[in-house]
């Protein structure tokens, strides 16, 4: 394996961390949005 | 979950596919290639192929209504199943096609526009898509039972979506909750993708117009679908576990739904026209073979309205008897976003200007968007403005507004995209004489269908009725003439692109519109399986940036 591939390799692995984390967060946010919709609308 | 680089290249050599050696093969062969796909191009087409199907669909409704507000008096249908009419046309075309067909134009083209290979999230985006036909199938079940499908419009209020509504509803909000359900997970995909998979060397500000309004339409998505889920899972508490969000009986209030529903409607609005800018904001530079005027301000404009977005929601509710500050705040808060929006259309304007035109067929619908949603955002404006909307408000005014934003904008914008785009697709080109009878056909139709609607909600003419008195019955008869002449473009237009699909004249250079820019147009035609194995350079990305000249 060449310098040049680990270096792409690398790159590739660093792209789909970034893409988890970025998904998890904006889910998370998603989520909160909806809990606080509904529980600052309870009545009882 | 600390993943490290290391245990990623053991999974892929365990797996023994190496990040070199799976590039190359093309699509699995059969039905499984479409079920288990995690290509991007391959679910883009699905969701357009879904959407167009929906078009259709919903289209046949339309048929149906506009049948039915002919004449005068009760021809072919119950006035209850008219409400279900409208109820699902409107459905079914703001959840099942336009933003399908949008999310299908991100899928085959954001990766390809910021020089990534797929998706950040294949898997999911699979997922996203496989899950509408069966919302969109329970949807369409409701019809069938009994009682009938939902009959309250579909902005759904409580309580005619709670203690008067059909049994039906509960299969109606399990629908809505897996279309928000896709949505949510396509817009953190097309989030997850632009922030980490685009060219390490392309900037934010060097991504192209229709990448950067899909990431902010993604935003919104982001924000309004949970509030939608929100609205939906109160109504099914009311309806099913006796609570009482909605039932001013047991000390809640109809009118929030109002504002729950708005505020997650009011950015609807505007997740169905930001990434029409964006597909007008590609066409219209290459065919005025100029560079986009104001590159950086269609960027802040774009921004500008979404956050605008949020803040105007009660213009739709302005007859539920709200404090006269409420009312004016609304009022110049919607009026606001017409600065931003003129931004806009005064940068279209002006990359035209001394341009070079030719008018391909994806150039007219470009064009005749950008006129005729200018209609639709004036008679916008009118109805923002609170002391006139008491006149405005539920009147067939409003149908001929949303219905200029939302056909004459964001569908023919979708037009425009699927004509712009489909030869990189599929590597052969439309019968351009065809397509420029449809385009005459359908321009002068949609106007002839929806233009005199201003002039009956002018005159009163409530929206949402079967029957009407006899004063409408001259625009009426002229709207349904545009409807029928309307509809049937459809049936050219699908012809136009199913033989261009299948025997149009095949193309060979890659870049299909000679003055085209972009990574798109950098690629073989047809567009590969598999694009941008390797992320393009620096150099190259700078040169395909329609907004070179800017700088």
């Amino acid at each position: 394996m060449t310098k040049e591939m680990t270096q792409e390799e690398d790159r590739l692995a660093q792209q789909r961390r970034g893409a988890r984390t970025t998904a998890l967060i904006v889910g998370g946010v998603a989520l909160a949005i909806f809990l606080f919709t509904i529980f600052t609308n309870l009545e009882y | 979950m600390a993943t490290t680089t290391s245990d990623i290249q053991d999974e892929i050599d365990a797996h023994g596919h190496g990040a070199h050696d799976d590039h190359h093969h093309g699509p699995a062969k059969g039905l499984m290639r479409w079920v288990k796909t995690t290509n991007h191009k391959d679910i883009g087409t699905l969701y357009l192929w879904f959407a167009f199907t929906m078009l259709l669909v919903g289209g046949a409704m339309a048929m149906v209504i506009r049948a039915e507000l002919f004449q005068p008096g009760l021809q072919f249908v119950e006035p209850q199943f008219f409400n279900q009419m409208t109820t699902l046309h409107g459905l079914i075309m703001v959840f099942g096609a336009i933003m399908p067909a949008f999310v299908g134009l991100a899928n085959w083209q954001i990766p390809l526009m910021i020089g990534a290979k797929d998706m950040a999230l294949p898997r999911m985006n699979n997922w996203s898509f496989w899950i509408l036909p069966f919302a969109g199938s329970m949807l369409l079940s409701t019809l069938f039972m009994e009682g009938g499908g939902p009959a309250f419009g579909w902005t759904f209020y409580a309580p005619l979506s709670t203690t008067f509504a059909p049994a039906s509803t509960d299969f109606f909000i399990f629908a809505v909750h897996m279309l928000g359900f896709s949505s949510i997970m396509g817009a953190i995909n097309v989030i997850a993708t632009i922030m980490n998979m685009r060219a390490p060397d392309m900037k934010l500000m060097d991504m192209p117009l229709f990448v950067w309004t899909w990431l902010i339409t993604a935003f919104l998505l982001i924000a309004a679908m949970p509030v939608l889920a929100g609205a939906v899972t109160m109504m099914l508490t009311d309806r099913n576990f006796g609570t009482s969000f909605f039932d001013a009986a047991g000390g809640g209030d109809p009118v929030m739904f109002q504002h729950i529903f708005w505020f997650f409607g009011h950015p609807e609005v505007y997740i169905m026209i930001l990434p029409a800018f964006g597909i007008v904001s590609q066409i219209i530079p290459t065919f005025a073979r100029k560079p986009l005027f104001g590159y950086s301000s269609m960027v802040y404009a774009t921004a500008s309205i979404a956050l605008l977005s949020f803040v105007v929601w009660a213009h739709h509710m302005f007859l539920t008897g709200m404090p006269i500050a409420g009312q004016m705040y609304f009022m110049y808060a919607t009026i606001m976003i017409s600065v931003p929006t003129g931004v806009k259309v005064f940068n279209w304007v002006t990359t035209m200007w001394r341009g070079s035109l030719t008018f391909e067929t994806p150039m007219k619908w470009a064009v005749a968007f950008v006129i005729l949603f200018t209609i639709g955002g004036f008679s916008g404006l009118m109805l923002g403005v609170a002391p006139v909307d008491i006149q405005y408000h539920d009147t067939y005014f409003v149908v001929a507004h949303f219905h200029y934003v939302l056909v004459s904008g964001a569908l023919f914008s979708i037009i425009a995209a699927v004509f712009y785009w489909l030869p990189k697709w599929c590597g052969r080109m439309y019968n351009e004489k065809l397509a420029t009878i449809h385009f005459w056909w359908a321009i002068i139709s949609v106007n002839i269908l929806f233009f005199p609607q201003h002039f009956l909600g002018l005159a009163g003419m409530p929206r949402r009725i079967p029957d009407y008195s006899t004063q409408f019955a001259d625009f009426n008869m002229i709207s349904s003439i545009g409807g029928f002449a309307f509809g049937a473009s459809f049936l050219l237009l699908t012809y136009i692109i199913v033989t261009a699909i299948r025997s149009g004249e095949k193309i060979e250079e890659d870049r299909v519109w000679e003055s085209a820019k972009g990574l798109e147009w950098t690629v073989a035609t047809p567009a590969p399986y598999h694009t941008f194995d390797e992320p393009p350079k620096k150099a190259q990305i700078l040169s395909e940036s329609s907004h070179i000249g800017e700088h």
